[in-house]
């Protein structure tokens, strides 16, 4: 206890724990806290060390004191300290366990709490907790067979007999209140018979249509693949596809168009069969890519759904994205060529996808004056830095939208840093305020008030 | 700078693979915690201390809700830099 230790008895702690050479170990630690060391002499503004905390440079006002001894002011200069913020995990290491076992107590008495009042709840209101076994069990019926068509009606169900219990904590002492959240228990059990029974409906019709959609998927997932391919790579192995996807498209359009003919699927067997040797020729056409073939073919209904919508949606996302960049692209590249040919004429880039390279050699190889190659160049930074400028014009002009009173009427508690605060979203706006009204105390307003706003 | 860039700054210092300095950093971070810990005070030259410091328990005021609120004395971690990081940062 109280002991200074130095660098040295650190180290050897180091090499205990590490289990490292000194040497290492010795290397290491200099090493750390050199960098710091350096870091912040280089004008770092702060370094975060895991596990330790922040280091941060902070600057230090000059200000004015007096000489003890002879009672003369002087001005004590300014300086750079650093400064340290401990992580809420060391505080924690220091403090030991006990703050954490507190922590826990106050929790179990809070929890003990709660089931108190929901065994008060439960004595008083039996038909309560017999919706809520209710709904249980449908919730679990709803995720186990109905899944995703039920998703809309289910937070219904849920939501409004939560909303009663939430009214209960509060009216559970007259008998007028049993009788009316009754009644809304009541009205919520037959909107939720209603739902049910709907989605009964719709699993049935789900089941039916998945089974329809299961088989049509098998020879569209491949395709959507392949268009994936086209619009990433797209290298010769797209052209050779192309043809392939036609002809998958095409099959998948006659099948479509048969099945909706039959809806009922009254022979099974048949177009089971039919579609494994459809299959079986879009796999071999498209043998590049048997890993996804055989990925559609063995699963659920669920998974090979949910699987060709993530592959969808990840298609349009990467087309959307590489559209938005090529569009960008050319707006640049557009920009840039337009100003390198107004300064040098006789440059003139063919490829339009890397102007500045070209621009810059060609001009090289003609010799020119060198003036005009500077020229051209400093254009083109300039082309790079007109382009963002536009966007940070435009979003300051964006936070003054928002209408703000004039006045403000001041409350019990308030504060002008506070009003500062919600009005124009920082403190330093008190001055202005200030500035704006006659206070005859700044420190001590009067509730009620009322504050002018700049 | 962040935790990440420190790491392989020390990384490249010293040679050691990010893995490496990794696990050593938090060994050295642990050894200055469990001495900081035990109540002594930590040296390191030409950087700084680290010691132990007690905060007293205090009372806040929430002017909003007019509530007295104690929060309790905990110990934290203080750091001050040396004399000669000083120097180093006030030379310019």
């Amino acid at each position: 206890m109280n002991e200074k230790l130095s660098f040295q008895n650190i180290t050897d702690i180091l090499v205990q724990k590490a289990g490292v050479s000194k040497k290492v170990g010795d290397t290491f630690a200099k090493a750390f806290f050199d960098t710091l060391i350096e870091a912040l002499s280089e004008g770092e503004d702060s370094i975060k060390v895991k596990g330790l905390g922040t280091f941060k440079l902070v600057q230090v006002d000059s200000r004015e004191s007096v000489n003890v001894s002879n009672g003369e002011r002087i001005v004590i200069p300014g300086y750079k300290k650093v400064a340290f913020t401990p992580e809420d995990s060391v505080v924690e290491v220091l403090n030991g366990r006990t703050d954490h076992t507190e922590d826990e107590v106050v929790e179990n008495t809070d929890v003990s709490d709660h089931t108190e009042e929901e065994e008060i709840t439960n004595s008083a209101e039996e038909k309560s907790v017999e919706s809520v076994c209710d709904d249980n069990n449908n919730d679990s019926v709803n995720e186990e067979d109905i899944e995703s068509l039920l998703q809309v009606p289910e937070p219904k169900h849920v939501e409004q007999p939560q909303d009663a219990f939430g009214g209960i904590d509060m009216l559970i002492s007259t008998p007028e209140s049993v009788e009316e959240v009754r009644q809304q228990y009541e009205e919520a059990k037959a909107k939720m018979e209603v739902a049910v029974a709907e989605a009964r409906k719709a699993n049935a019709e789900k089941v039916r249509l998945e089974r329809l959609l299961e088989r049509l998927e098998k020879n569209v997932v491949p395709e959507g693949v392949h268009t994936e391919d086209n619009v990433v790579d797209q290298t010769d192995f797209a052209d050779h596809t192309d043809s392939t996807d036609d002809e998958v498209v095409g099959h998948t359009d006659e099948k479509e168009t048969s099945h909706s003919g039959e809806e009922k699927l009254e022979t099974p067997v048949e177009t089971e069969s039919d579609d494994e040797s459809k299959r079986q020729e879009a796999f071999n056409r498209v043998m590049s890519e048997p890993s996804q073939t055989e990925e559609a073919a063995p699963s659920i209904d669920k998974k090979s759904r949910k699987n060709w919508l993530i592959a969808a949606i990840f298609v349009l996302l990467t087309v959307l994205g590489t559209f938005v960049y090529l569009i960008y692209r050319n707006i640049e590249a557009v920009e840039q060529v337009s100003v390198a040919q107004k300064t040098t004429q006789p440059a003139k880039p063919t490829i339009p996808a890397k102007p500045v390279k070209p621009v810059a050699s060609k001009v090289d190889k003609d010799s020119l004056v060198k003036a005009p190659k500077v020229d051209s160049t400093k254009m083109v930074s300039n082309a790079q830095k007109e382009s963002p400028k536009p966007e940070v014009a435009q979003k300051p002009a964006e936070p003054s939208k928002p209408e703000r009173p004039k006045t403000h009427r001041v409350q019990r508690g308030e504060s002008l840093t506070r009003i500062s605060q919600i009005y124009y979203g920082t403190k330093d706006s008190v001055r202005a305020i200030l500035r704006v009204n006659a206070f005859n105390d700044p420190n001590n307003i009067p509730v009620g008030a009322v504050v002018n706003l700049p | 700078m962040t935790n990440k860039e420190f790491l392989e700054t020390v990384s490249q210092r010293t040679d050691f693979e990010l893995k490496d300095v990794k696990r050593l950093s938090s060994a050295l971070i642990d050894a200055v915690l469990e001495v900081v810990a035990d109540g002594n005070s930590v040296t390191i030259q030409g950087f700084g201390s680290f010691e132990p410091r007690e905060k007293a328990s205090r009372k806040i005021y929430n002017p909003t809700t007019k509530d007295y609120i104690v929060v309790p004395s905990k110990t934290t971690l203080s750091y001050k830099m040396s004399a000669t990081l000083k120097d180093k940062l006030n030379m310019g």
